[in-house]
């Protein structure tokens, strides 16, 4: 009787695993979460290096004191960060798909991106025009929107990323309650975070698979 | 409780066959062959099978010249999945 509930419970566990599969996304590739952290981080020391700005000198104003034309620097060194990010994810995914022998444009992908790309690119639109406007509420916002986007997308793939959006939505509160250090948030969501997160898939995930 | 188990899911493959249906609305016989890890000959035994009992829909339409066949849970299907599911998870919470 033992061994006929363990088959039971095998069964139970073989059509959970099979729900999951069907419909989740789970060839999102953790080594792109390392490298999109990397290439965050390498942007904003890049960026504050060439500006002098020091993050952490509590000085809300820097921002602002940067002439009109170095918002659109500002603002195209955060797009190539948002490109080179997306091309590694989109890439190393592919990779990891083929190892996985998993279809990579499937439902279960499909699904995936239009959840995740949709809301971005609307949250990425409003932060793009608010830049132009009130430049020092586009950091803490896009933390926000970041943390949405990821609650929702982590229903279609790999489920942690549903507890990575949560962190990222903390992260844009605080860094709006802080917000002298708003470049020193942004950084630890899209930078350290993501690194931590790359990791706990990589290991959880992709190492198996390879 | 016995007998809610249901014939038709007492194999492996079709149990897996409706639970991917459950939860996808039209799939097609390759995402079955990759999620299943299956020969087409045995796939297609078990969703004749599955379709003889009224569980599964089939539907065939053209992309370009190529035959694309997809499947779908009816509602009778669903329903026993279900009980069958619950027989199943009544029987390992004794």
């Amino acid at each position: 009787m033992h061994t006929e509930n363990n088959t039971h419970t095998e069964t139970l566990s073989d059509i959970k695993n099979l729900m999951e599969r069907s419909t989740r996304f789970i060839s999102l590739s953790g080594i792109s979460g390392i490298t999109t952290g990397i290439i965050a981080i390498t942007g904003v020391v890049l960026f504050c290096y060439y500006y002098s700005i020091d993050p952490f000198s509590g000085d809300l104003s820097i921002l602002n004191q940067l002439p009109a034309d170095n918002i659109i620097n500002a603002l195209l060194t955060a797009f190539a960060i948002l490109v080179l990010s997306i091309g590694s994810a989109v890439i190393l995914s592919v990779q990891k798909s083929r190892k996985m022998k998993v279809n990579v444009w499937g439902n279960s992908s499909k699904r995936f991106l239009i959840n995740f790309f949709l809301p971005l690119i609307a949250s990425g639109i409003f932060c793009l025009l608010l830049a132009f406007e009130i430049p020092d509420l586009v950091l803490p916002l896009s933390l926000i929107f970041y943390g949405m986007v990821l609650f929702n997308a982590g229903n279609y793939t790999i489920s942690v990323i549903r507890s990575l959006g949560v962190i990222e939505m903390l992260l844009g509160i605080f860094c709006l309650v802080f917000i002298n250090y708003h470049i020193v948030f942004w950084t630890i969501g899209f930078g350290v975070m993501h690194i931590i997160y790359g990791f706990n898939i990589y290991f959880k995930s992709d190492r198996n698979n390879a | 409780m016995l007998e809610d188990f249901d014939k038709a899911f007492e194999n492996r493959v079709r149990l897996g066959i409706m639970a991917i249906l459950m939860v996808n609305e039209w799939v097609e016989f390759l995402t079955f062959k990759e999620l299943l890890d299956l020969t087409d000959g045995n796939l297609a035994s078990h969703i004749t099978s599955l379709e003889k009992s009224g569980y599964i829909e089939i539907k065939k339409s053209f992309i370009g010249r190529k035959t694309n066949t997809t499947y779908k849970a009816t509602k009778k299907g669903k329903n026993a999945f279900d009980k069958h599911l619950k027989a199943i998870e009544a029987l390992v919470k004794k």
